[in-house]
């Protein structure tokens, strides 16, 4: 979205390294590198800015050192063990946080997922009395069997899995369709910068 | 069409095939150019899934609060902050109470920023932070956070808003102590997530608190069956919903002007991709290598 209260500084930087940028559908250059390494410098610094400032020091700072909240050691300690990879015979310890992390993961996924899946599969089974019901039914059908691998894919299978292929190809060609109208949106929205909130067109 | 005039048009398709790349790219820069200058005068309007949500929040009353949860970061703006800002006009005329908290790292900030400046006719909610609106901003492992603030949300988010401000000094923290039915009538998550995470979060982490999804144009079929089964009260697809509710709103705004834009760039596409395909079936010798 266009910024018409930004600083002309912030708009002339940013219309710079739009254009700097753009300048690589040309062919790479140097100045095209440089805005992509500040790119990258600024997200890996503002990463860490943010870290440090909402993750780290409210916990070591305010709760450790002025809180005196010292259990906060336990989980800090536990965490800085995927280090442990760098010392000779660490990647046992280097593994548990990350298995922590794993298992997390997993047993969130087992708890919650299949109740809001299940409403998925379950809504998938239409009463056939319309065209929509029939396709959507036809198009489950369809693609199962295409992705069917323990039997032999002959007669009314393959039938079905060709179905179930072309109606996969439809649908990922619709989402490639919105995929790039969405990066042209974008553009769209870079080139309102350029031309309005920077030229004044 | 004689076979001299045939030989013609295959010589041209033969060249568009063998056309170098940096005059297509070229070619887009002037239709994004003239899109943005000359947005074609096309109508917009409203399909069944704008207007949907449109009335879900219609429905709200004076003083009714809204949770939106936020998780898209910079890279989606142009297509996010113009449904975000819509969506915020309608609250603020509403009257409603507003909470917002991120998914993603950027969006307290984003958030912060669509507000301000959707607001600015609505000196109520641009003076009344903490009265009218609140920030929450992002907390890490945002699964966790929003099972917390089920629970009591203003210690889901370590009692203090975006800023680091604590929340008790807020009047509005006292009326929103959970993400639940008793506190709030409607939610947002306007997502670009990972594999729409957001809204797979909250529908598996909230129940009870009706959730329109702003979705980009690319996610917006994927979400379409969780409207089906009623998971998600509605959805506004991409630009093209966003300049639905500006159109709904009576307030054509940043999402129209987009969404007309797009029209032309569709056409670009449409005759890049027959031009491309001709092109190429013209130039055997390109499709083997």
């Amino acid at each position: 979205m266009p910024s018409p209260s930004a600083h002309p500084f912030a708009t002339w930087t940013a219309a710079v390294c739009t254009l700097a940028v753009f300048s690589y559908l040309y062919r790479d250059n140097a100045l095209w590198r440089a805005v992509e390494h500040l790119y990258i410098g600024l997200s890996a610094g503002y990463g860490l800015g943010y870290g440090w400032h909402n993750f780290l020091e409210p916990i070591i700072v305010t709760d450790m050192i002025h809180r005196h909240q010292y259990g906060y050691a336990l989980p800090l300690l536990f965490g800085l063990l995927v280090f442990a990879r760098y010392v000779r015979g660490g990647d046992g310890p280097a593994r548990l946080p990350i298995g922590l992390w794993v298992g997390y993961g997993a047993g969130y996924a087992l708890t919650y997922l299949p109740r809001t899946l299940w409403l998925q599969v379950s809504g998938s089974m239409l009463p056939p009395d319309r065209l929509s019901n029939v396709l959507v039914l036809a198009t489950l059908v369809g693609g199962l069997c295409y992705f069917l691998f323990t039997v032999g894919q002959r007669g009314p299978i393959r039938r079905m899995a060709t179905f179930g292929r072309y109606a996969i190809m439809l649908a990922l060609g619709a989402s490639f369709g919105g995929a790039v109208l969405y990066r042209y949106t974008i553009f769209l929205g870079r080139m309102a910068f350029l031309l309005k909130d920077w030229l004044h067109l | 069409m004689g076979s001299r005039g045939w030989a013609r048009a295959a010589a041209v398709l033969r060249a568009f095939g063998r056309l170098d790349r940096r005059l297509v790219y070229l070619a887009a820069l002037l239709c994004a150019s003239a899109a943005v200058l000359w947005p074609p005068p096309l109508p917009v309007r409203p399909r069944p899934d704008t207007l949907a949500a449109y009335r879900l929040a219609q429905a709200l009353r004076p003083g009714n609060a809204v949770f939106i949860w936020i998780d898209y970061g910079f890279g989606a703006q142009e297509e996010l902050d113009p449904m975000l800002r819509a969506v915020l006009l309608q609250l603020m005329r509403r009257d409603a109470v507003i909470c917002i908290a991120s998914r993603s790292i950027e969006g307290g900030q984003i958030a912060e920023t669509v507000m301000r400046r959707a607001a600015a006719g609505h000196p109520a909610y641009l003076e009344g932070y903490g009265v009218r609106w609140i920030d929450l901003g992002y907390r890490p492992a945002p699964d966790v956070a929003l099972r917390a603030a089920t629970v009591n949300l203003p210690a889901a988010y370590n009692g203090v808003d975006q800023a680091g401000l604590p929340l008790a000094r807020f009047p509005l923290t006292a009326r929103l102590r959970a993400l639940t039915p008793e506190f709030f009538r409607l939610a947002y998550v306007f997502d670009l997530g990972d594999g729409y995470a957001a809204m797979m979060t909250y529908v598996s982490q909230v129940t009870g608190l009706p959730m329109i999804v702003g979705a980009i144009s690319m996610e917006a079929p994927v979400i379409q069956p969780f409207v089906a089964t009623g998971q998600i009260a509605a959805t506004i697809p991409g630009i093209r919903g966003a300049a639905e509710y500006e159109t709904l709103l009576g307030a054509p705004g940043p999402a129209t002007a987009l969404d007309r834009g797009s029209a032309l760039v569709a056409v670009f596409i449409l005759l890049l991709l027959a031009l491309g395909n001709a092109g190429a079936a013209a130039n055997p010798e390109r499709q083997e290598g």
